[in-house]
């Protein structure tokens, strides 16, 4: 059975080395492309940098070296943990308050078809409200504390979630439902062994979608209103045009939003392993 | 001369008549230099600007302005950096920063002499410390101890204006940043406590009763050692300034003639910044014109301003030796 599968993969990639013309072992070594990622990244840094100092540009575009000299005062300050841990917290309520809200909803108005299509111009409407214009207004529905940054939080993961688990759902096989109720199905077991199963990538294209949504949500009423946190920290940075410093918070948000995100991606493939297939082998066959 | 009244006589005199207006037209129109000036908010603090606009005194001086509103200090700065306006209206103390910062931007005109903005107490807690609005300034200043007061930010000239003045009276209190249009809500849900402001921001709390006029930059309740001497100056890139000297004498020359019109036809500025803020009441225009009216009135910045800037920020904690070492005479001679 392993020798079948490696024989396989070695076909697979000849077909895919014929195909493009590149040398096999392009495609043998697939680290190969994690290594010219890598080059590409410090190959960008270089030019940023030598750019920045060339042409006198560190006050318009900063450059790397004086981007982690910044995070370095940041955290010799002792607040970039505090900030971290404030902004993290608001964006991980929020993401699992709005993930919860948002897919309950999608998947009640999604399998309930008579409320999904009485709901759905109202829901689309508010998905198509500028959010950013309610911040002002949830400080007056929430305060200045973190309920309101993770109630708006929430609020932009809720409507990526709903969206997607609501089209989700919607394209549940509704023959295969009745046919599983001919056969005897409850309809919790419809829900847990049909609908989810179903719907459940476009579920988590929602989650992935909505996540950085959730440090947006943060970030946004940081700049609000606060005293602290990596969205208060940028707004500083800007009042003293230290363009450094407000990469050096972007950087920061852009780390956490990738390892956030690989996460995710790895408790996805967990749950989803069962739909994984070598696709790019059955096509080559 | 025999001239016959003909129908193609008559087209042709139309059209040469049309041709002719519409040459003087747009030499009339090339005759005004367009110039572009982004406002930090629409702020009270900026009247002048608007005043003039709309008294038609830009296009007196030969300018064909056109004013904006942007978010802030910082992005009216940021739009001037960019070259998508000729000048812009932050404070003295974003100038300076800016030109630590190695870019070179000077100060054309003042536009709002001392702060602008102002405290306004919720009336909750005034009523729960028992102290009135019409307390000696002192006993106000002291009620502030201990309390929970949003600002719009941390470099704002605000801060060090509303803590060395409560300090003279033994006081400090809690600051949290906050937009403007933020402060509201915060301060009628019982978030902060009092909320500092320019108008018209804080003439919401006043006028629904929500809170008290507490302490006013315009009125003169800060002590001047803590007071900036200009909240909001027209600035522009030194290569601007130095290419287009026509343009910058046609600036100065207008708030100037701002400055004139409010203290010589107060009723007429008044009428004026009635109709550029009409969402006011005629009680709230008039409330706002004597209380800043006489800030309005001093189109010119000095070095010495600056230098005095320059002291604010350091005893705020906010200087840096690129601040300090910041020429104050070459930002306003150029």
């Amino acid at each position: 059975m392993q020798t079948e599968a490696k024989s396989m993969a070695a076909t697979n990639i000849d077909t895919r080395a014929r195909r493009s013309g590149m040398p096999r072992w392009w495609y043998e070594f697939g680290s190969l492309q994690l290594v010219g990622q890598f080059a590409f990244l410090i190959g960008t840094l270089v030019v940023w940098q030598v750019a920045s100092n060339a042409f006198g540009w560190e006050f318009w575009i900063s450059n790397p070296v004086g981007i982690v000299e910044a995070l370095i005062r940041w955290y010799n300050t002792g607040l970039l943990i505090p900030d971290l841990q404030i902004t993290l917290f608001e964006a991980a309520i929020g993401f699992l308050v709005g993930s919860a809200f948002g897919g309950l909803m999608g998947f009640l108005l999604g399998w309930v078809r008579p409320l999904g299509n009485f709901m759905e111009p109202f829901v689309l409407a508010l998905y198509t409200v500028p959010k950013i214009a309610l911040a002002p207004l949830f400080v007056l529905w929430f305060g200045i504390g973190p309920t309101n940054k993770v109630m708006f939080s929430g609020l932009l993961v809720a409507l990526m979630v709903f969206i997607t688990t609501f089209q989700g759902v919607r394209q549940v096989d509704r023959d295969l439902v009745a046919n599983a109720i001919l056969l005897g199905a409850k309809p919790f077991q419809t829900w847990t062994k049909i609908a989810l199963p179903y719907s459940a990538v476009w579920i988590f294209t929602g989650l992935r979608i909505g996540l950085p949504y959730a440090l947006i949500g943060a970030i946004v009423g940081e700049f609000v209103a606060s005293d602290s946190g990596v969205g208060y920290r940028i707004k500083e940075a800007t009042s003293y045009f230290d363009t450094s410093a407000v990469f050096a918070g972007i950087l920061v948000l852009m780390i956490i939003s990738t390892f956030l995100l690989t996460i995710l991606r790895l408790v996805e493939r967990r749950i989803l392993r069962w739909q994984t297939v070598d696709l790019s082998a059955t096509r080559e066959h | 001369m025999d001239m016959k009244l003909t129908r193609r006589t008559v087209l042709a005199g139309a059209a040469a008549l049309t041709a002719a207006s519409t040459v003087t037209r747009v030499f009339a129109q090339e005759a005004l230099a367009p110039v572009t000036i982004a406002l930090s908010s629409n702020s009270l603090g900026l009247a002048p600007v608007r005043i003039a606009a709309q008294a038609k005194l830009f296009q007196k001086n030969g300018l064909d302005a056109k004013v904006t509103i942007a978010d802030s200090g910082n992005a009216a700065m940021t739009a001037l950096l960019s070259g998508s306006v000729e000048f812009a209206a932050p404070g003295l103390s974003e100038v300076l920063i800016i030109n630590s910062k190695g870019q070179k931007v000077v100060v054309v005109a003042n536009i709002h002499r001392g702060l602008g903005t102002s405290l306004v107490l919720s009336k909750r807690v005034a009523e729960k410390l028992g102290v009135k609005p019409d307390a000696p300034l002192e006993a106000r200043l002291k009620a502030l101890e201990g309390l929970k007061v949003a600002l719009p930010s941390a470099t704002s000239p605000s801060v060090a204006a509303f803590k060395g003045a409560a300090s003279t009276a033994g006081a400090s209190f809690d600051m949290v940043y906050m937009s403007q249009p933020a402060m509201i809500p915060a301060l009628e849900t019982g978030a902060v406590d009092a909320m500092v402001a320019a108008a018209p921001s804080w003439l919401r709390p006043v006028n629904t009763g929500s809170g008290y006029l507490w302490v006013s930059g315009p009125r003169g309740d800060i002590p001047a050692q803590f007071n900036t001497a200009s909240s909001a100056c027209l600035q522009a890139t030194e290569a601007y300034a130095k290419a287009n000297p026509k343009e910058i004498e046609a600036i100065r020359k207008t708030m100037q003639d701002v400055s004139k019109l409010i203290l010589e036809q107060p009723d007429e500025a008044k009428r004026l910044l009635g109709e550029v803020y009409p969402d006011l009441s005629a009680a709230d225009v008039a409330m706002v014109f004597d209380t800043s009216s006489r800030n309005w009135a001093k189109p010119v910045v000095t070095a010495q301003d600056i230098d005095h800037e320059k002291e604010l920020l350091k005893a705020s904690g906010l200087s840096t030796p690129a601040i300090e070492a910041v020429d104050s005479a070459s930002l306003v001679d150029f």
